[in-house]
């Protein structure tokens, strides 16, 4: 099966590279991502579906798509999404499914991922939900053409949807001990996505409600040094600002107009105690925009709005170690960005296109409607 | 004009103490083209003006450095919990909760219009405008109005059939109510007759021809069984109808006192609502309407508005939104409808309604995201509302809406000094309700 996926995959990357167009999206303004030295103007030169440069003399004979006084940023990157699942990949039989591949089961022409690419996200995690506590694992999927990237992540849960009445753990307490146990046997050895997870090899989201247990994984992983992305819960927990992440990813969110306070002061906490704050919508559980409005609803909290965007862009793109290829525009990174009427963090701004590997994915129709 | 406005201060100078004076300056006021400083007293806006405006003695001076002064956002829209056939939305909110009030005006947020939840079907009682005063002392004009509209719903998330036969139910409320409203009409008209024939009352009351006879036959209809004595001695007393306090809400809505407002959102029960406000002649205000741009053009022809809810739908389906999964308890047919049959909505649907000309307040359906109006707004024009209207639907035009249009929602003379300063980025730097500064920015 392994093959055969690899086999797949390298041909759609094959095929993706063969008919990528050349382009050079021109707009008002740049928003590069974190720390990449770009222009404040001009356009961005797309060669083979890759950013090549920025600003400067334009290659000849390419086709230059202007949006005058547009800000240019790049696609969004959302680290959980269950998105061409059919509401079916939350799976609690077993607490631990250690090879499970939910990707196997996605539909990656969903028009899901449709509806996730019109609210600006380029890349997702397709993950298993929250029902056992290590659900196996998903992967990194573009939203354009069902492109499924070579990116695995593994999924985790140390919630109380993680526990049943009918099988262990049926506690939190027990869930962590259990993990950790298991985490630590399988630290040698072991192919599957446990394992790799155990090794540090594979990334992995963990879902969690408890600050306590947070805290109690956050050591394990520094320890065993796992790759661990905490998907904190959006129920008010005014305890989760305290979590020692220095440096280290966070998932925040799904936020809507409704939600906490204390919840939504949260991401502004952990930044500012040095935590690497990114948006997610869980989509198709809230809407693809919730991922947006989440990092909204933050800077109206308090959240600065570079952070706010690098939590849509570029942290999630590092916690999957990903930083160079996307959620970024900087030179050589896949040609996925956004085009807005005005900034991504002030809320009236319109998403007016979005490129996907230098294609143009989508662009908002005239006023006028049509079809949608 | 400074002259009337020098005598209009010292005519409030007596309530200085506790009425909220103050002057903006710097501001932009996009309500006033040119004008960039504001006059308050008495906690409303006295003057719209360019320049600095001379003021005489001591007032308080806001400098809004340049930043952007509109009219404070109102939530056209925020369902309480709980709703009573004979009661008002009023009941489900405490308009002295100071958390509540602190959290919203540092949204920019000013006003609510307070509407029942639609969990039971048919009449769900009266909606309400309030504003947030921050302090308990101004609770002159904190309710606008206490009777904004009848609120209506019919279970979303039922099945055809289900909201067909409340649809029915709401109908023959309708008849009973027209029945009810006939039949008073008819005795006051009798009432009036028999006033007439009466020759010593009509004597006695010859000075004041209209009010006091009324009063004086309501005595006699009551005496009703004296009356029956002497009936050879003079005219018969008409019978008095049965009060019904649930029907007499409806006969607001009859006579066009006040909207009926229906909470529906697929587009078969917009065309079922437009039949039976045209059918019993009312004044007809829709909520939520999700699928309403599939019927923009009949809304429009109408003059039927449409108070819109969250602009991102809680689910990517649209099904299960929360303020119908609330019935859970009912059974699972409710989430199952929504799940087999989602809702039509389409992104840039509230810019088809306003393309076909339908007037939009937006509101967020629920008192818990109430802050978020203004932000709701914003991502109604990131989905496609022309920015001008979006801003419209949370001041001007939702006052419209809910009645109290010529008191809130503008940066005008006369109006309440409800109003917000936003920076360039749309972040609130201020929010002054009734003139008293009630959330400042921290300096960063």
């Amino acid at each position: 099966m392994r093959p055969t996926a690899i086999f797949g995959a390298l041909t759609l990357a094959a095929l993706t590279c063969a008919t990528a167009q050349d382009v050079v999206v021109e707009g008002g303004q740049v928003l590069a991502g974190k720390g990449v030295d770009a222009p404040a103007q001009g356009g961005v030169v797309i060669q083979a579906g890759k950013v090549g440069s920025l600003g400067g003399a334009y290659p000849e004979g390419v086709r230059v798509d202007r949006y005058p006084g547009a800000v240019l940023t790049p696609g969004f990157v959302d680290l959980r999404t269950h998105l061409g699942g059919l509401n079916d990949l939350d799976e609690s039989a077993e607490a631990f499914a250690d090879d499970v591949d939910v990707l196997s089961a996605v539909d990656l022409g969903h028009r899901e991922f449709g509806q996730a690419l019109r609210a600006g996200v380029t890349s997702c995690v397709v993950l298993p939900g929250d029902g056992a506590v290590f659900g196996g694992r998903g992967g990194l999927v573009k939203t354009y053409r069902g492109a499924q990237s070579d990116a695995p992540v593994a999924k985790l849960s140390l919630s109380d949807d993680a526990l049943r009445e009918d099988r262990a753990p049926t506690s939190g307490v027990m869930a962590y001990a259990l993990l950790r146990e298991r985490l630590e046997a399988a630290h040698e050895e072991g192919s599957d996505a446990f394992s790799a997870f155990a090794r540090g090899d594979l990334p992995g989201l963990c879902y969690v409600d408890d600050p306590g247990n947070a805290r109690r994984l956050l050591r394990l992983s520094k320890a065993l040094g796992l790759r661990l992305v905490l998907h904190l819960s959006p129920e008010p927990e005014p305890d989760f600002k305290e979590l020692p992440l220095q440096g280290e990813p966070v998932l925040c969110g799904p936020y809507d107009l409704g939600a906490d306070p204390l919840t939504l002061a949260i991401p502004a906490q952990l930044a500012a105690r040095g935590a690497e704050v990114c948006f997610t919508s869980a989509a198709p559980l809230w809407h693809p925009r919730s991922q947006r409005a989440s990092a909204l609803l933050a800077v109206r909290s308090g959240l600065s709005v570079p952070q706010a965007l690098d939590g849509l862009t570029g942290a999630p793109a590092r916690a999957l170690g990903l930083g160079d290829r996307i959620g970024t525009l900087e030179p050589g990174a896949d040609g996925d960005l956004l085009v807005w009427s005005g900034h991504p963090l002030r809320a009236s701004s319109r998403l007016l296109a979005v490129y996907v590997g230098g294609r143009l994915a989508w662009s908002r129709p005239a006023p006028q409607g049509g079809a949608q | 004009m400074r002259i009337r406005l020098l005598g209009c201060l010292v005519a409030l100078s007596a309530q200085l103490a506790v009425a909220q004076n103050l002057v903006i300056v710097n501001a932009k006021i996009p309500d006033a083209p040119g004008a960039s400083a504001v006059l308050v007293a008495g906690g409303k806006i006295v003057q719209v003006v360019k320049g600095r405006p001379r003021v005489p003695g001591r007032m308080p001076v806001l400098d809004a450095k340049g930043a952007t002064l509109v009219a404070g956002r109102i939530d056209a829209w925020a369902a309480v919990e709980g709703n009573s056939r004979l009661g008002t939305a009023l009941d489900g909110f405490d308009p002295y909760d100071r958390d509540f009030i602190r959290l919203a005006v540092s949204q920019g947020v000013t006003a609510l219009c307070l509407t029942p939840d639609h969990q039971r079907e048919g009449s769900n009682g009266l909606a309400a405008v309030v504003r947030l005063l921050p302090k308990v002392d101004g609770a002159q004009d904190r309710v606008l109005s206490d009777a904004s509209a009848l609120c209506a719903g019919l279970g979303v998330g039922e099945g055809a059939l289900t909201r067909a036969e409340r649809w029915a139910k709401l109908r023959d409320d309708f008849a009973e109510a027209k029945r009810y409203r006939e039949a008073w009409l008819d005795y006051e008209e009798e009432l009036a007759g028999y006033v007439e024939e009466l020759p010593e009352v009509a004597a006695v009351d010859s000075g004041t021809p209209q009010a006091k006879p009324k009063a004086k036959a309501k005595d006699d209809g009551k005496q009703d069984a004296k009356g029956k004595d002497d009936k050879d001695k003079g005219p018969k007393a008409p019978k008095q109808p049965p009060k019904d306090r649930g029907k007499d809400a409806l006969v607001r809505v009859l006579a066009r006192e006040i909207p009926l407002r229906l909470h529906v959102e697929r587009v078969a029960d917009v065309v079922n609502a437009l039949e039976l406000a045209d059918e019993y002649d009312v004044r007809l205000v829709l909520e939520g309407g999700r699928e309403a741009y599939l019927a923009a053009e009949a809304l429009s022809k109408a003059g039927v508005p449409v108070v819109l809810g969250q602009a991102i739908p809680p689910t990517a389906s649209g099904a299960q939104p929360d303020e119908y999964a609330r019935g859970e308890s009912r059974g699972r047919s409710r989430a199952g409808w929504l799940e087999l049959y989602p809702l039509r909505s389409r992104e840039g649907a509230a810019a088809l309604l306003d393309a076909a000309g339908v007037t939009l307040a937006v509101g967020t359906g629920s008192l818990e995201r109430s802050r978020f109006v203004g932000l709701n707004a914003e991502l109604y024009a990131a989905d496609g509302l022309d920015p001008v209207r979006a801003e419209a639907a949370v001041t001007r035009t939702a006052a419209e809406v809910l009645g109290v249009g010529d008191r809130i929602g503008r940066v005008e003379q006369g109006y309440f000094a409800d109003l917000t300063l936003l920076d360039d980025d749309g972040a609130v730097v201020a929010t002054l309700v009734g003139g008293q500064i009630a959330f400042r920015r921290p300096a960063q």
